[in-house]
């Protein structure tokens, strides 16, 4: 079987990936680009006697370096392993999308162009002779609709063709001027019978384009000083004509004149008389007053549908992991070694998958609003508001996801394209109160601030957490991310219907690359927690209290305190905090632990350790960990996704330490003042 | 007294106009001819945000493309003549 691998190509919105997932029997593979965090999806399937290696690039609008991906993209298709290109155009935007193309054809590589949206097209009165486009192209070009499967089979027939054949020369034509100097290049390297992979006309625009790549193969030979001497009297010439001395802007606008000119030969355009869908759609979804709550209905929808139904598979996920560890620490003697299979291995297991139906959930929303076109709806909606922060108008939904649970939405983060934007987001979500710290803050509401005040404060707390989280953008942007703004230019696609399909691929694809990087290092942790608060395993009968005490975390608890000690904590509460980095569920137990020595989770014991924590702790230091836990560093497996989605674990650091040193400032103050407003 | 050129934000949602100039850094400019805004092209000023910090014009070639009140400053234009 031959195997034929592809580079799919094609601008954002083309439907690229909803194209290749309309062939049947696909198998997906989801990874990362090397060295970047861009998503790699690959797609495999079978044909007669071939085999097909897809890997979809991601949507660039043409190959600069603007975007992350748009610098995959290039690094790919300079670099990358493949045999043909595929490139995927809209053929309700011809003209736009030939940009692309005219950068694609000048690499000389093989490739084959998809006319998808064909129906869409025709439904819009646009009409396209793609004979005539192929000819002027010198590539084949096959009218396609991923939504309704045609000419998908036709597609891969001349895949397979242009795969055989050895068509790679670009038949991209510049203005007379830029011609002219093209071909004195070429005529000097013809002259001096110079041989490369490349044509002598593909190696002339780079070298007029000022190409290093292709400098630096030259500066080996001689002739460089009179080569040099052609391109210099050509630049002139050009820098002349075009009154501009930007060499890239002289050559994007000769190819948007190809561009233009190869449509103006093979696109018919009916006039348009009535108002499309996505013009009636945007008069009410766009809409100046009714636009943004109706946005935040469909968040307010989607946020029920994971946290509210995401609990149920999500109660059943922990009793069966519950019954399953209870069964296998008995199964194993209930010693050393089911501890650490059932407390430390499964235990990690369970907070991995536990977190899967929230993430489903909300990657099936998520994938809605992006493939429907309504992503970026929101983008313009809202990024007034939140680029004050240095935040993009995406950054809402990740924010939002915050409030239910902080893995979910790192992940959620992967909708900003800007990297800047995006780590900014990163770095400030921690600050948002997840649904796991809620226990915290009501048994210490509960204990210190009895009364009908208790429904405000708390309220006071998710609030203060979110206008942190601006100001703490704020921050980052005029300090650790500072620098110009990038420019926002964004387009705002049709609506679209996505297919199952392409929906199940997009979703699952965030669910494996979930449970394969965040399973690892949660998996590392929880047996590593597992091993701080066992060992050294006690020589006589103890407490369980006394058990924790003198075990590592205890011990760490314990040489912790002195750093703690200004913010009003006693050891007790360092080691609550400590063990509260795996999980700030564990919070509340460890303490019920520490100040009750047991682990009666019951009404009696819940009131007893109320009561304990009123007679050993002061009303300001109640206020600073309150504080503490809102600000310091989330769980671990919401730090794993972090490291993952922020680009490696230095990244991680420099979370520990801004959130640390956050929570450590805002705590004192908050101690501090309590204390003397309490003094007053 | 001095005539600064007009950009796109001055102009009114619905109003048409050609796009004169394109002002600003190589990138910046790069991504708009990506995306079709080349000088010379029509189109019309489809939407902005209540606060008007963010635009919405739509192409002739049917591209809709939304910008920043900070990017609309760069963008010099020409009313359309109807």
């Amino acid at each position: 079987m031959q195997e034929i691998k592809i580079a799919l190509v094609g601008q954002p919105n083309v439907g690229k990936s909803m194209l290749i997932n309309s062939i049947g029997d696909t198998k997906l593979k989801v990874g990362n680009f090397s060295g970047v965090t861009v998503e790699k999806k690959s797609v495999t399937f079978s044909r007669g006697e071939y085999h097909f290696l897809v890997t979809d690039l991601p949507g660039s609008y043409s190959l600069t370096e603007f975007t992350n991906e748009e610098k995959v993209t290039k690094e790919f298709l300079n670099n990358g392993d493949y045999d043909i290109i595929l490139n995927v155009l809209d053929s309700t935007n011809l003209e736009r999308n030939l940009y692309l193309t005219t950068e694609l054809l000048l690499l000389e590589q093989k490739m084959v162009l998809a006319l998808n949206m064909w129906d869409e097209a025709d439904d819009d009165g646009i009409i396209i002779d793609s004979t005539q486009l192929s000819k002027i192209l010198g590539r084949e070009c096959v009218k396609t609709s991923a939504l309704n499967k045609t000419g998908i089979d036709e597609l891969l027939d001349i895949i397979i063709t242009e795969f055989h054949s050895n068509n790679n020369i670009s038949k991209v034509r510049f203005s007379d001027t830029i011609e002219e100097e093209i071909d004195s290049i070429v005529n000097f390297l013809t002259e001096y019978d110079f041989v490369s992979d490349y044509s002598h006309r593909h190696l002339a625009i780079n070298l007029l384009t000022g190409d290093k790549k292709t400098f630096i193969e030259f500066s080996q030979y001689q002739f460089l000083s009179e080569l040099q001497d052609i391109l210099r009297k050509a630049h002139r010439h050009l820098f002349i004509h075009y009154d501009s001395h930007n060499l890239d802007e002289i050559f994007q606008d000769a190819q948007i004149a190809f561009a233009r000119g190869a449509v103006a030969e093979t696109q018919q355009r009916m006039k348009k008389v009535k108002r499309t869908p996505t013009e009636k759609l945007d008069s009410v979804l766009m809409h100046k007053l009714i636009g943004l709550p109706i946005f935040l209905l469909f968040m307010w929808g989607l946020f029920q549908l994971t946290f509210t139904v995401g609990a149920i598979p999500m109660n059943f996920l922990d009793g069966l992991f519950t019954f399953i560890i209870d069964n296998v620490k008995n199964l194993l003697g209930n010693g050393l070694l089911a501890s650490v299979v059932g407390d430390g291995a499964l235990s990690g297991v369970a907070a991995v998958v536990l977190f899967l139906p929230n993430i489903v959930i909300l990657f099936l929303g998520i994938a809605l609003l992006e493939a429907t076109g309504y992503m970026s709806r929101v983008a313009f909606l809202l990024d007034g508001f939140f680029h004050k922060f240095g935040l993009h108008g995406k950054s809402f939904i990740p924010l939002v996801t915050g409030f239910g649970c902080t893995v979910p939405a790192y992940m959620a983060a992967r909708t900003l394209r800007n990297e800047k934007e995006r780590l900014i987001t990163l770095f400030i979500l921690g600050f948002i109160s997840c649904s796991a710290r809620l226990p915290i803050y009501v048994l210490f509401i509960g204990t210190f601030l009895q009364g009908s005040n208790a429904g405000n404060m708390l309220f006071f707390i998710y609030l203060s957490g979110a206008i942190f989280a601006l100001f703490a953008a704020k921050f980052l942007k005029k300090s650790a991310f500072k620098g110009a703004d990038e420019p926002f230019v964004m387009e705002m696609p049709k609506y679209r219907m996505p297919t199952v399909k392409l929906l199940y691929h997009s979703v699952m694809g965030q669910a494996l690359s979930y449970l394969k990087k965040a399973g690892t290092f949660i998996l590392f942790a929880s047996v590593l927690v597992w091993f701080a608060s066992n060992f050294p395993q006690p020589k006589v009968e103890m407490s369980q209290s006394e058990v924790l005490e003198q075990s590592y975390l205890g011990r760490i608890g314990k040489v912790s305190e002195p750093f703690f000690r200004p913010l009003g904590f006693d050891w007790k509460m360092s080691v609550a905090l400590e063990a509260g980095l795996a999980a700030k569920e564990i919070v509340v137990s460890t303490l019920q632990v520490l100040y009750t020595n047991d682990l009666d989770d019951s009404e009696h014991g819940r009131q007893k350790l109320m009561d304990n924590l009123r007679e050993n702790i002061s009303l300001p230091s109640a206020i600073s960990f309150i504080v503490f836990v809102m600000l310091y560093l989330p769980c671990f497996a919401a730090s794993a996704v972090f490291a993952r989605e922020a680009g490696g674990v230095k990244y991680l650091l420099y979370l520990f330490l801004f959130t640390t040193a956050t929570a450590w400032v805002f705590s004192f103050i908050a101690f501090n003042v309590t204390t003397l407003f309490m003094h007053l | 007294m001095i005539n600064y050129p007009m950009t796109l934000y001055d102009m009114n949602i619905d109003e048409c106009g050609t796009i004169k100039n394109l002002a600003g850094g190589d990138t910046f400019k790069r991504r708009l001819r990506s995306l079709g805004v080349t000088k010379g092209s029509d189109f019309v000023l489809k939407a902005a945000t209540i606060m008007r910090n963010v635009y919405e014009i739509e192409l002739n070639s049917g591209t809709c493309v939304a910008l920043r009140r900070g990017e609309a400053i760069k963008i010099e234009v020409e009313l359309c003549k109807k």
